[in-house]
């Protein structure tokens, strides 16, 4: 098998990290995505190795569907291999998680209660592995794939269980988490490839059906194919907030403006206004016929109005980020929100709730007003023009997209939205665009 | 030197030196002297719109010095009249001429005067772009910005950047937005330039 060319696009972002792999024809043929962590060079490794990890199962579904004897298999096996795939990761990791926290527990300052704290933390890390497996079950519907996410909720609720008000306390626990955490998260080396696929496999092969596991060695021979598979990086751009901090030298490195622009384009080619509303900035762009920037605009300093907003009055009113949009569209008699400053903010929702307004209806207002601001930056940047893409995390938002819907339409008539399950990858597609077009162009 | 030197005899032989020195480098084919040193590969010639950020002045200009950006006009420098478009003071006319200084001050323009002499320096000096600066305490500058922006871009074709900041006030000052949206101007331009492949 020739060596695979690849090209790889990083968006470093304040939030999460992002990367895309593309093959020569320009396909997306892996992805990943991990928390920025506050440390870019491992957020950046991690997530480069989770999508190199995407593009070898990419090869491995490729080298089934091409393959006329396996053509039934492809669809449950795949998905059954990723599971367990994922599964032993995270088996990994709460492995090196325990490693972790016996370690902090190990701290002369817990001399004093050593063996119930030891104990407590067995039954904990215990209990996190059996209920690892229902994680990646068939039927499992995650709210994460953040190990990190997974392991907190588990193991909060668990010390919750296992604390004593008297002896080991809740508190304790948690700070013994909070240190093992950071350990297991900036750890980069995730296990080989190789190893842990093959891992996956035995299981994978056992619990199929019979018409899988009359083609198992035809499909062993298809995974030990992938693994070996070469697999070069022939370009790399990064890009996002972070990227001065990217291991790269300055040309493999692109402003997010461009990046955004160019993946807008890739994902919807009739774009020609793209608004990116980011955790912690608001970016309205202009785009000529090729993708190319004509003019931008962004917030200044202050992220009022940015996905941090949302974040911040969710934590206000005790909701999760992704409750808060539905709630707002429940909304029957919108409140005036004056106020994008998200501290103000803050101060008029306390206001507006004891003066007995109803929540949905105070929530809708600030939606309204985030999609206020946006709207100014992009008069600014040139107006909105046909057609128009919305892409990062608040594009998730049902009732900021609604809030935006309206307004445009108030502003500027009828334009076609388009709005991508993968928006969050714009920057990081953008970015792998600009690295297969240079290598390619320097050939 | 402008400010306090004007009309003295000091004023005058500091810019007889300058004017010799420009000149000189000039003959020279070399760029402007800068902190560093003279200017490296001259990649942008900008226009510049508004006062620059007192406050981080060597880390804001240098955002431009490392991308190779050079400013070879700007409308700060003409706060103080527009001796570049004829202006002299005349000791006999005193009052009269400054009286004419003071309507020629950039500030006191109108927008379609800000405009056309714009227009004329990014043409002159064949600019690749156009700056603008906007200061939160200097209204007489950031009033019409936007659109100034807007009409430039569309009278002359030259694509223009957006950055805010303060003359005073330190707060105001974020350099990795203003190098974000700095870098992000120069790239476009560049892209501009050698269209899809860049």
């Amino acid at each position: 098998m020739n060596a695979l060319r690849t090209y790889v696009g990083i968006d470093l972002g304040s939030t999460t990290t992002k990367a895309v792999v593309l093959n020569d024809a320009g396909e997306v043929i892996g992805r990943g995505i991990t928390n920025s962590r506050s440390n870019y060079d491992v957020a950046c490794q991690v997530v480069r190795e989770e999508a190199m990890v995407r593009t070898r199962f990419t090869l491995t579904r490729q080298a089934i569907t091409g393959d006329p004897a396996l053509a039934q298999v492809e669809k449950a096996f795949l998905s059954s291999l990723q599971r367990n795939f994922r599964f032993r990761q995270h088996l990994d990791q709460l492995a090196r998680l325990r490693e972790a926290l016996f370690r902090a527990a190990g701290d002369p300052r817990h001399s004093a209660h050593r063996r119930e704290l030891n104990t407590a933390l067995e039954s904990i890390v215990n209990e996190m592995v059996e209920r690892a497996g229902l994680h990646f079950s068939e039927l499992a519907v995650r709210k994460s794939d953040f190990f990190r996410d997974l392991a907190t909720a588990d193991y909060m609720q668990l010390a919750e269980q296992h604390s004593d008000p008297r002896g080991i306390t809740f508190d304790m626990l948690c700070g013994l988490f909070d240190a093992a955490i950071l350990v297991v998260e900036n750890a980069t080396t995730q296990g080989s490839f190789e190893t842990q696929l093959r891992g996956a496999l035995e299981p994978t092969l056992a619990s199929a059906t019979l018409a899988v596991q009359e083609k198992a060695s035809r499909l062993r021979e298809v995974v030990e194919t992938t693994c070996g598979a070469q697999i070069v990086e022939a370009g790399t751009v990064g890009t996002g907030y972070g990227r001065q901090r990217l291991p790269f030298p300055k040309e493999q490195i692109r402003s997010e403006i461009l990046c955004h622009g160019l993946g807008a384009h890739a994902m919807f080619p009739g774009s020609r206004t793209v608004l990116d509303i980011g955790g912690q900035d608001t970016k309205a762009i202009q785009v000529d016929a090729d993708g190319l920037v004509v003019s931008f605009q962004m917030n200044d300093r202050c992220a009022a109005g940015c996905g941090r907003y949302l974040g911040y009055i969710a934590d206000e009113m005790n909701l999760g980020l992704h409750e808060l949009g539905p709630l707002a569209q429940q909304s029957t008699r919108r409140v005036k929100i004056n106020s994008t400053c998200t501290v103000f903010a803050g101060a008029e929702l306390r206001e507006r709730l004891s003066l007995g307004q109803r929540r949905e209806d105070i929530v809708a207002g600030l939606h309204r007003a985030i999609i206020l601001r946006a709207m100014s930056l992009l008069a600014r940047s040139g107006g909105v023009r046909d057609e128009f893409t919305f892409t990062g995390g608040v594009a998730r938002n049902p009732a900021a997209v609604d809030a935006l819907r309206q307004l445009v339409q108030e502003n500027y008539g009828e334009r076609t939205l388009n709005i991508s399950a993968d928006s969050i990858y714009t920057g990081a597609l953008g970015a792998a665009l600009f690295a297969r077009r240079t290598a390619q162009a320097n050939l | 030197m402008f400010t306090a030197f004007r009309g003295t005899a000091e004023g005058v032989s500091y810019y007889r030196v300058l004017r010799e020195e420009v000149e000189a480098r000039l003959r020279a084919g070399l760029g402007p002297l800068t902190p560093e040193g003279s200017q490296g590969k001259e990649r942008y010639r900008l226009v510049m719109e508004g006062p620059p950020n007192w406050t981080s002045f060597r880390e804001f200009w240098k955002m431009f010095y490392d991308e190779g950006a050079v400013v070879v006009a700007s409308s700060y420098t003409k706060v103080g009249g527009l001796y570049d478009g004829g202006f002299r003071h005349d000791p006999k006319r005193p009052l009269e001429t400054l009286a004419e200084y003071c309507m020629g001050c950039y500030t006191n323009l109108g927008l379609p005067t800000r405009l056309a002499l714009l227009e004329r320096y990014i043409r002159e000096y064949r600019a690749d772009g156009f700056m603008i600066n906007s200061i939160k305490s200097c209204n007489s500058f950031s009033v019409g910005q936007l659109l100034l922006l807007r009409q430039l871009e569309q009278s002359t074709g030259v694509p223009g950047g957006f950055i805010e900041s303060d003359l005073v006030d330190p707060r105001y000052f974020s350099a990795a937005n203003i190098k974000n949206r700095i870098e992000s101007y120069l790239q476009m331009l560049e892209q501009k330039r050698t269209g899809v492949n860049a």
